[in-house]
């Protein structure tokens, strides 16, 4: 018998955390996705501001010329670590409650060249395509039709060709920090680290290849 | 040369991230008060459980410190409960609005269901969370009505203690069922007004230390 219903551990933790507010149950689903409606716009509303709309800029990363891209990411996952981290360090929200995917390393590493392929070929990266779509750029609507066309191809094949890929490498749900054995923190820590290195090292590339002769946009 | 916002960005990144190094991920406050090992030294403790009599005995003389938690869905509760009782259901334990209710050291809290078994489930939570004075009825409302409603006769060989009890139950039941019934021999009749005696609590004696 079934005593406690599913999220019954999300409610003995909920007399401690105050998120995140819709897997506790604190805002139904429709709410849950009204507001992501929102933070969509505005999302949207940011990749276009800041230009990454433009196939020129995000391709800019591979060829040395521009690294907006590379600093907007390094940024907003340390910004989303540390806000996460203090959050539940704090009470306020708590982390297990938040869903994320099990890791399967060989599909994400194949699924992952795909992509970079994909970034330097069309310049796009999914995000993006869809703002540049509806701005009106003619490739951006032809690379959202590739991807649809990609995503209804796997979908149809997924039992017969890819279902055994999809399955391979599994680690379970694990972070990194976790998986090397060292606390969150640290992790975070040498992320920073990382991240402020590489700020500096693009920007010397960045004047690099600038400066030669031949550059052009 | 690196531009003045990237290096704005890095140093806000950084003295984050120090931040979070710096903070012991051991020292967050856990949802458990208790260690796994104090939790066995108070499930070892035998008071923990309250029995039919000595509750029937706490309602005859309107105890005003107990209070008495049905577990059960509302719809049973709605049905049938001990009189005066509130209605938790066991889902809702650890809603906030209850917590004021369990988290306390002024009144005995006594959980009970149809058997012991949610009754065990809410003493282990809110144990857990480090609460006091919460009791579970032991056997629930089937022993309850076994024992204090509709109790049996001892036979006639029996000592004299269990027709002591025996003459208690039926003066409960008919003080619980609403009819009238020989309470049996007088020389029994003082023995429902007996006073209740707590148990002293035992400090936990545990080998965990």
């Amino acid at each position: 018998m079934h005593i406690f219903s599913e999220n019954f551990g999300y409610k003995l933790l909920k007399t401690i955390d105050m998120g995140p507010f819709f897997p506790l149950g604190t805002i139904g689903e429709e709410l849950n996705l009204i507001i992501g409606f929102f933070i969509g716009i505005g999302f949207g509303f940011s990749l276009e501001a800041s230009g990454f709309t433009n196939t020129r800029k995000l391709a800019g990363v591979f060829y040395g010329y521009d690294f907006v891209v590379l600093k907007v990411f390094f940024t907003a996952a340390i910004t989303a670590a540390i806000g996460l981290f203090l959050l539940n360090y704090y009470g306020i929200m708590d982390i297990n409650a938040i869903f994320y995917p099990k890791t399967f390393w060989i599909p994400t590493l194949i699924g992952g060249f795909i992509m970079a392929f994909g970034f330097i070929i069309g310049g796009f990266c999914p995000g993006t395509s869809v703002c540049a779509a509806f701005t009106g750029k003619i490739d951006g609507m032809v690379f959202v039709g590739g991807a649809l066309i990609g995503i209804v191809g796997y979908s149809l094949t997924y039992e017969q060709l890819w279902a055994s890929l999809r399955m391979s490498g599994a680690m379970g749900k694990v972070n990194i920090a976790k998986w090397m054995g060292i606390s969150d923190g640290l992790f975070i820590l040498i992320l920073t680290i990382v991240a402020a290195i590489a700020f500096y090292a693009v920007t010397l590339i960045q004047q690099r290849v600038t400066s030669k002769k031949d550059y052009q946009l | 040369m690196m531009k003045k916002l990237d290096i704005l960005i890095i140093v806000i990144m950084l003295v984050g991230a120090f931040w979070t190094f710096a903070l012991n991920e051991d020292n967050r406050r856990p949802v458990e008060q208790l260690t796994p090992c104090e939790l066995v030294d108070q499930t070892q403790k035998a008071d923990k459980f309250v029995s039919t009599d000595e509750l029937a005995r706490k309602i005859m003389s309107n105890d005003p410190s107990v209070i008495l938690i049905d577990l059960r869905p509302q719809k049973e509760f709605s049905e049938y409960s001990l009189p005066g009782a509130i209605n938790i259901p066991i889902e809702n334990l650890l809603d906030k609005k209850y917590v004021d209710m369990l988290n306390q050291k002024t009144y005995t809290n006594i959980f009970f269901s149809n058997s012991s078994d949610l009754a065990a489930k809410a003493w282990m939570i809110t144990t857990r969370l480090g609460y006091q004075n919460n009791f579970i009825l032991q056997g629930g409302l089937n022993y309850w009505v076994e024992t204090i409603l509709l109790p049996k006769k001892p036979d006639q060989t029996a000592v004299n203690a269990d027709f002591i009890r025996y003459n208690f139950r039926k003066a409960a039941s008919a003080y619980f069922m609403g009819g009238s019934v020989d309470v049996g021999s007088s020389s029994n009749s003082s023995a429902p007004k007996a006073p209740i005696k707590r148990r002293k609590k035992e400090a936990a004696g545990g080998g965990c230390d």
